[in-house]
């Protein structure tokens, strides 16, 4: 029963996943009005740890790996990272143990980049606009 | 801990699941050889170590907090991945009680910095469908 519910969010995810990605794949970011906006954006003229990312996964779709590496450099490199973290979730979710313990010192150093990247890509200075979208 | 049947979470001492009501086998759940063999109460004060292999499975809402981060909302995602990595501190110093706690909190703060970015994206679409706002996409 417990895991029938898994199975349940399990592919509820997926199917989110494939939708989004069709979604992303048919139409470009860059020419469809009903992507959301970035909100922190709109409101201050910076640019979010996010932006660039819908614009990065169209590209990252079409084969662009270039054009997805300028849209949003951090989130195209990290990303194989993150899926792994994922498919090690989705297991140890079935199995129910956890694999792959993090420490204190890689959570504070991952918020230190994020936080290092955003402010980074926020500075109109040579080599940091290749980080901006 | 949580319930086998139902999956709902259940108080330390509990005998019976009160969301569904089945009986909680307690000497089931962590499975024999592992460092987690605790038949009873979770306040027991000697927590064995940990000890190498994999840990139980308490969620630490990670990957969670770190994508809300990046696409929802910065300030409300960064404690989400502070205490996803206390989730599994505790869990390496045999503190599965602790870590349950820590679990919540990174749950509750990944929801909230979720729940903000969503409203915030419906807005935002709200406005751009109405005309309020024009301009290009920039997510």
């Amino acid at each position: 029963m417990r895991n029938n519910r898994r199975l349940l969010g399990a592919l509820i995810a997926l199917a989110v996943l494939l939708v989004g990605g069709y979604i992303l794949y048919r139409y470009d970011p860059i020419q469809s009005g009903f992507y959301p906006k970035c909100v922190f954006h709109e409101l201050t003229g910076l640019y979010c740890p996010g932006c660039g990312a819908a614009r990065a996964f169209h590209a990252l779709i079409h084969g662009d790996f270039l054009a997805a590496l300028d849209y949003n450099p951090l989130l195209v490199i990290a990303l194989p990272v993150i899926i792994i973290m994922i498919i090690l979730e989705v297991v140890g979710w079935f199995r129910n143990r956890r694999y792959g313990l993090f420490h204190m010192w890689q959570a504070v150093a991952l918020v230190a980049l994020i936080v290092a990247y955003t402010v980074l890509r926020n500075l109109p200075v040579e080599p940091f606009t290749y980080l901006a979208p | 801990m949580y319930c086998d049947n139902c999956g709902n979470r259940v108080e330390g001492d509990a005998r019976f699941c009160p969301s569904c009501g089945a009986r909680l086998d307690r000497q089931e759940q962590p499975p024999e050889g592992s460092p987690y063999h605790t038949s009873g109460e979770y306040q027991a004060p000697p927590q064995p170590p940990y000890e190498g292999g994999p840990a139980p499975h308490v969620k630490n809402y990670l990957v969670e907090s770190i994508l809300c981060t990046i696409c929802c909302c910065l300030p409300f995602g960064i404690p989400g991945i502070v205490f996803a990595a206390q989730v599994d501190s505790k869990l390496k110093s045999g503190d599965v009680q602790g870590a349950m706690e820590s679990s919540e909190k990174a749950k509750k703060w990944t929801l909230v910095a979720f729940v903000l970015g969503l409203i915030s994206n419906i807005i935002s679409i709200v406005l751009y469908s109405t005309g309020a706002t024009a301009g290009r996409t920039w997510f």
